[in-house]
């Protein structure tokens, strides 16, 4: 945001510069009203815009994650609806019918102007049609189930608390989209870096719980109220799995700032800089541990099957949204898949590097001028070229839709967990297991400290020994993936 | 850099932080008010009750039940509170350990963060023993009920 602010000052000035060159009294001026405008109001841009393109954009991706969930449940269980549906010729045939109205005697001018500039388009429509009816079958359902949410009676029951009922699903959402303020979407395009950045999303994310208990409060029904305590048990509890590891990241990585937490997994400046084998999931393997857990607490946080008790349609009728219909409804949902995303970025965060392309080459390429490094020669912070930025914007969102990918496949793939399991799984099991990992790491550092005694010669030399250790840990996990993919199915 | 950006830099991102609850709630409020413009709205007392599985509701939601995992509910204050407690710690734990000397300074901080921890997780490992972790815990009588009670 600081960036995008010095960019605007940046524009202010070169436009002021390049309407003085004119020297006409007109330009003068313009210049001087651009000139004059004050900083406030730029400042106020560079956080508006910001926020907005990233407030919409998480509901585009929130949108067309219930299709993709759609599409992925289709190929699993081998659903018609989504893979076959499509209603044929349906832009084209709205066209074709509007311009034979608009030709009839009693059309109205506006219309035949309309249809004027429809008919000439009826051809590409039909052949979009044919694109979108060949390529993505089952988007006629998407687009009618938000036709429908949009359009469905908005019902609050009498009996339930009319000002917490509304505001529920807002709590919900709101935590969801403060957490979008300090993903590190790319090294130059970001919203905000807070120096406590994964403790904010921490503290951010698990205020959903309020919003589900509220809803589940609120509606003054049994079921509702039974998915509501649910849930405060769950997301209560699976915090601490991901706040241990959250908190793990942090010791491996010295920062709790978000980019500060992907620069160090660009590694040490030799020749495995930006190699994906720096990411903490493979170079450090008490983080390898950590990888399933944080995984698992994210599922739980996010409500999603296995842990969708909180909602289990087939006990709790709909849990905590029993009572919610159409846009409330619609609201809880986007809260869900936006969360979805967040976690996601949280993980690759942490894990695989952020927004790290994982190509020590092409990290190398995009890189402006010489990295700083701290006393054992790690780097703490580097400058990339702007198209290298842009790259990194792709990366990381690939990466986080590939996690949510992997959400939605869980989904349709593992039954769902029974309460007593669910806690059992996470106290019993990941609790130790994340202490552990939590204990080790901090170990880890201290001896790998004694061992160097502070020399950067040392360091160097270590890692240079755990990082070949890693790329083969990196290959192993490669290589079981291509071995995994190939097997014959039975 | 503008004074304003230099001196606020820190405080300022948290504008963004907030803008963005703001959004949520426009977000909100704009989804709502386009359903309420094409909406049809007939509420009626049937509509209106709450939803029972088709029969009439029987009594109200809020009532008395047994939350299951309330103890959990306690001991996850208590593990909360490490994390917290933990979290200033764990950013500076690299610094300390990987300068000059930093083995000497790493140990005594190692040491208590090993006690800390180790302090929870008898703690977890005794709540676990108690069986308050497992659904529905077995109550196990300090005297066995006298065999003439009526109440059994």
């Amino acid at each position: 945001m600081v960036g995008f602010l010095e960019w605007l000052l940046s524009c202010q000035q070169a436009l002021v510069k390049w309407l003085n060159s004119f020297h006409g009294p007109e330009t003068g001026y313009v210049a001087d009203f651009v000139g004059a405008i004050p900083e406030g109001v730029f400042v106020f841009l560079a956080i508006v815009i910001p926020v907005l393109v990233v407030g919409l954009g998480i509901q585009a991706v929130a949108g067309i994650s219930t299709f993709v969930e759609r599409k992925v449940a289709a190929k699993i269980q081998l659903r018609l609806g989504p893979m076959e549906c499509n209603v044929g010729s349906f832009v084209g045939a709205f066209a074709r019918a509007f311009c034979e109205k608009a030709a009839k005697p009693g059309a109205s001018m506006g219309a035949r102007a309309l249809a004027l500039v429809l008919g000439p388009l009826i051809p590409l429509l039909d052949a979009l049609d044919k694109i979108v009816t060949k390529r993505v079958p089952g988007l006629p359902i998407f687009a009618a189930d938000g036709l429908k949410l949009i359009m469905k009676e908005d019902i609050i029951p009498a009996a339930a608390d009319n000002w917490l009922f509304r505001a529920a699903p807002t709590i919900v959402l709101a935590s969801a989209f403060a957490a979008l303020a300090c993903l590190p979407y790319s090294d130059r395009f970001y919203v905000a870096d807070f120096n406590i950045g994964i403790f904010y999303l921490a503290a951010v994310t698990s205020l959903e719980v309020m919003g589900i208990l509220m809803a589940g409060w609120a509606s003054n029904n049994k079921w509702s109220l039974l998915g509501g305590m649910r849930s405060a048990a769950q997301i209560t509890s699976y915090e601490i799995p991901a706040g241990l590891t959250i908190l793990t990241a942090m010791i491996v990585s010295g920062t709790m700032s978000m980019q500060g937490l992907t620069v160090s997994q660009l590694g040490v400046d030799n020749w495995q800089l930006g190699w994906a084998w720096n990411w903490y999931a493979f170079s450090n393997p008490l983080m390898t541990i950590l990888v399933p857990i944080y995984f698992l607490a994210a599922l739980a946080e996010c409500n999603r099957t296995p842990f969708d008790i909180p909602e289990a349609e087939s006990e709790l009728v709909s849990g905590y949204h029993t009572e919610y219909s159409g846009m409330r409804f619609a609201l809880f949902f986007m809260a869900e898949y936006a969360m979805m995303f967040v976690t996601s970025a949280i993980a690759v965060t942490i894990f695989f590097g952020g927004w790290s392309t994982g190509i020590g080459v092409l990290e190398r390429a995009m890189i402006d001028g010489q990295p700083t490094y701290d006393s054992v020669g790690q780097v703490t912070a580097v400058h990339f070229h702007w198209w290298g930025s842009l790259i990194h914007l792709l990366a990381f969102l690939v990466k986080t839709y590939l996690v949510v990918l992997i959400m939605i496949w869980v989904r349709w793939a593992v039954p769902r967990f029974r309460p007593d399991q669910m806690m059992a799984l996470c106290w019993k099991r990941l609790m130790p297991i994340g202490m552990v990992a939590f204990l080790g790491a901090s170990a880890w550092l201290l001896i790998r400290g004694g061992l160097t005694g502070g020399s950067a010669e040392k360091s160097l030399q270590i890692s240079q020994a755990t990082g070949v250790l890693s790329l083969f840990v990196f290959l192993a996990v490669l290589g079981g993936i291509w071995i995994w993919w190939k097997k014959p199915a039975q | 850099m503008p004074s304003f950006v230099a001196e606020n830099h820190e405080l300022m991102q948290y504008a963004a932080a907030f803008g963005l609850l703001v959004l949520a709630v426009l977000v909100v409020a704009a989804m709502l008010g386009l359903s309420r413009l094409v909406q049809n709205r007939q509420p009626n007392p049937d509509k209106l009750k709450t939803y029972e599985c088709g029969e009439d509701p029987f009594g109200s939601g809020w009532m008395r039940f047994n939350i299951r995992f309330y103890m959990v509910a306690l001991v996850f204050v208590l593990f909360d509170v490490e994390l917290a407690l933990v979290f200033p710690v764990a950013p500076i734990f690299r610094e300390l350990t990987q300068g000059p000397g930093g083995f000497h300074t790493g140990l005594v901080v190692f040491g208590e963060l090993f006690f800390f921890v180790a302090v929870l997780f008898l703690g977890l490992v005794y709540v676990w023993r108690k069986g308050d972790l497992g659904w529905a815990r077995t109550l196990k009588l300090e005297t066995p009920p006298p065999s003439d009670s009526k109440q059994g």
